[in-house]
């Protein structure tokens, strides 16, 4: 009815519909406050979250991108390339890079910048993964320096990043070598720091090199440590022979330093941070400068000293105790005599000088003082002199031919009075043994020459002619046994002959000696076999010899 | 006093002057015919903004980090829609930018225009086509699916790359909702209501 109703009367009067009450959400206007507050925290957030913007310069963008490229420290992000321009100049690229937050404190003109590309060098391979990501750029913070909102970017990284434990050290030097940044630094061969970096001194005369050792390593660089280069193959040639000395595989490519103490050196402190050290050019040399006095001598050579360079050893008796310093030439122009003056370095430090003075024993070292201010340094070595020390060239090497100058005392040496040469005493000199035989080989050839040959030939040719003569009588002597002996002895060989053939006669093949001889035989043969018959026959029957035969009996 | 037409069974009602918070309902088969929403205007106006708000965070803040190893890649929303055009997919690129980026803005924006005006008693020009408009593009507003091919891809880019999700996710999720109950808070019978009985 109710419904009929509404339907027949729904153009005139529409039913009313029903109303239904809901709850008020009058604090609808806390979602937009809620949503601007958020929203406003969020870039207040971003906007204090950006860091200082900076810019780097570079020689190249290569592999930077603007957007893309991050700053990373330890493999942590702190910042990003936002922009890349030309310099001015257009002789680099400037990077605008919007560091992070935190980053302000290290925004200092100590601070450097890097890009990070794969890299294979100084034997290891780094940065890999930039392959894959693309090249970054890292930073080496620094909170040291003046604040700065400017770098100039490193081409090749630096080796070390900030909060490595150990220390830097700067080598002087006079050239780098085969050195280069990541070279290893060896103690006692194994690789305990690196090159991190080299350059001219102020003046540019020379090259320091900085290092970094590692802790605790750097405890074993102490004030009297020496560092040398142990790059590559050391080769040295002299009259010890070739030497060949390296550290490793790797310093031979890649070049390398040592350091070590000394030999017979006492353990000093350790060495400050950032000190400075010499590098000395190798092993061997670190141990050479200990010895602190030197004294010089000249000797005088008249012949060939090819073969004597400086550096070349002084040894006596094998020792060395000191090396030629200078080897000149110089020639008389009176007398046109040559001679070369080589002037040469002791050490009398290496040679232990035992003096008996009342009794009391001391070595060079103890006499030091009182041979300098005495002066009968000298002294003693003209009452040397006098004794017969005499300075030799000898060859070191037979290979090579390097020479070495040898010191010695030759007790029947012809004196020599002792000389002085400007300020250096003059040591006498000795022929080399070579030329001694030398020397003597010549006397032998001026004794040969005097044989008087001619003479000799003279008096052969005589003896020639006799002998002709005599062989000529002999020739005589032969012809006569020729035409008298020969018919002779032809007659007697033929009556030979015929002897013979008589005898073929009666001993011959048809003669009847033989053919009796024969039948001799023959019938021999055959008694011997019906003996054997017999015989057999008994060793069968031995009853038959005193029975008779069997068949007999029969 | 006027009548609307169930959309459902097409009988007309009259709609009687109606409570706040009240809905009316069709007296044959039940369904909803206009609800009085209480506040539309202030309703509308309010989760619009709050859009607004979330909107500016989706497009400006990152979106997505990919990282496979060493490779970091950052993504916002617009930088998604310019890989797609520089990967010369121009069709797609236009549909993602227009759907995902202009016709939600488009809708808030136009929501703004039309509620702002009426929330102060103002008549601005174009009202209806715009509203008009707004209705028009409703079904074009798709970040919804915009947000299912994110979770997809996170799902199946999951084993190749770490996704690290950003802050423009969040906000892009959130709108979706909020946009969604703008245009809820919508009373379109009022609107056309006070803006017909004006014009």
């Amino acid at each position: 009815m109710n419904e009929g109703n509404s339907e027949m009367n729904h153009v005139e009067q529409a039913p009313k519909a029903q109303v239904q009450t809901k709850r008020s959400f009058s604090i609808i206007w806390v979602v937009p406050i809620i949503a601007l507050l958020i929203g406003g925290w969020l870039t207040f957030k971003a906007m204090s979250e950006k860091g200082p913007v900076i810019t780097i310069t570079f020689e190249t963008a290569d592999g930077l991108e603007a957007g893309k490229t991050k700053i990373k420290f330890k493999d942590v992000v702190v910042g990003k390339v936002t922009a890349i321009d030309l310099s001015e100049d257009r002789s680099g690229v400037v990077v605008t890079v919007e560091m992070s937050r935190n980053a302000e404190a290290y925004m200092t003109d100590k601070t450097q910048f890097w890009v990070v590309r794969a890299r294979v060098a100084a034997g290891e391979v780094s940065g890999l993964g930039t392959l894959l990501s693309g090249a970054y750029i890292g930073c080496n913070p620094s909170t040291e320096g003046a604040k700065s909102k400017h770098y100039k970017g490193l081409e090749k990284p630096p080796m070390i990043t900030v909060g490595m434990p150990g220390s830097h050290y700067m080598l002087k030097s006079a050239e780098l070598g085969s050195l280069d940044r990541g070279s290893p630094v060896y103690y006692r061969g194994i690789k305990v720091g690196q090159v991190v970096g080299y350059g001219f001194d102020e003046n540019r005369d020379g090259v320091n090199i900085k290092v970094f050792v590692h802790a605790p390593f750097n405890e074993k660089v102490l004030q009297n440590t020496r560092f040398w280069n142990a790059s590559g193959i050391d080769l040295t040639m002299d009259a010890t022979g070739i030497k060949m000395d390296t550290q490793s595989l790797i310093s031979i490519m890649l070049g390398g330093v040592a350091f070590d103490l000394p030999k017979n050196q006492p353990s000093l402190a350790q060495a400050e941070k950032e000190s400075t050290f010499s590098l000395y050019t190798d092993r061997a040399s670190i141990e050479e400068k200990t010895y602190t006095i030197k004294r010089y001598y000249k000797l005088i050579f008249d012949q060939n000293v090819r073969g004597l360079s400086p550096g070349a050893p002084v040894e006596m008796k094998g020792i060395r105790i000191g090396e030629v310093v200078d080897v000149k030439l110089e020639i008389n122009k009176e007398t046109q005599k040559i001679l070369i003056p080589v002037l040469i370095m002791m050490e009398p430090e290496r040679i232990d000088i035992l003096v008996t003075a009342k009794g009391v024993v001391t070595n060079a070292r103890g006499k030091k003082e009182e041979l300098e201010e005495t002066g009968d340094d000298q002294y003693d070595m003209a009452r040397a002199i006098k004794n017969g020390l005499r300075a030799q060239l000898k060859t070191g090497n037979l290979l090579t031919g390097q020479l070495y100058i040898d010191v010695d005392i030759y007790p029947d040496a012809p004196p020599v009075k002792a000389e002085l040469d400007g300020a250096y005493p003059i040591i006498p000199t000795m022929p080399t043994p070579l030329e001694q035989i030398a020397d003597s080989v010549s006397r032998i050839v001026k004794k040969v020459e005097a044989i008087p040959f001619d003479k000799i030939g003279k008096d052969l040719q005589l003896a020639i002619k006799s002998l002709t003569a005599t062989l000529d009588e002999f020739k005589a002597l032969s012809g006569n046994i020729n035409q008298e002996m020969v018919p002779k002895i032809n007659n007697a060989l033929s009556r030979l002959e015929e002897a013979m053939d008589g005898v073929k006669a009666t001993l011959g093949p048809d003669s009847a000696l033989n053919y009796n001889a024969r039948q001799v035989t023959s019938e021999m043969a055959l008694s011997i076999r019906s003996m054997r018959s017999l015989l057999e026959y008994l060793e069968r029957d031995p009853q038959a010899l005193l029975l008779g035969k069997e068949g007999d009996k029969k | 006093m006027h009548q609307i037409a169930c959309h459902e069974c097409d009988l007309i009602h009259d709609i009687p002057p109606m409570p706040t918070r009240g809905a009316a309902c069709c007296v044959r088969c039940g369904a909803v015919l206009l609800r009085a929403q209480a506040n539309s205007i202030d309703r509308t106006i309010a989760w619009t903004t709050a859009g607004l708000v979330l909107y500016v965070v989706a497009v400006t803040f990152p979106f997505l980090a990919m990282r496979s190893g060493s490779i970091i890649q950052e993504t916002a929303l617009l930088t998604g829609i310019q890989q797609l055009y520089s990967q010369g997919i121009y069709m797609l690129a236009f549909l993602v930018l227009l759907t995902c980026i202009l016709i939600p803005l488009g809708q808030m924006l136009g929501l703004l225009y039309i509620f702002i005006p009426l929330k102060l008693n103002v008549r601005v020009k174009f009202a209806i086509p715009v509203f008009r408009l707004f209705q028009h593009f409703k079904p074009w507003s798709m970040m919804e699916i915009y947000m299912l091919g994110i979770l997809i891809a996170m799902v199946k880019l999951g084993k190749m790359a770490t996704i690290v999700p950003g802050l423009a996710v969040i906000a892009f999720g959130l709108l979706i909702f909020v946009l969604n109950f703008a245009i809820t808070a919508v009373d379109s019978h009022m609107v056309w209501e006070r803006l017909g009985g004006e014009s």
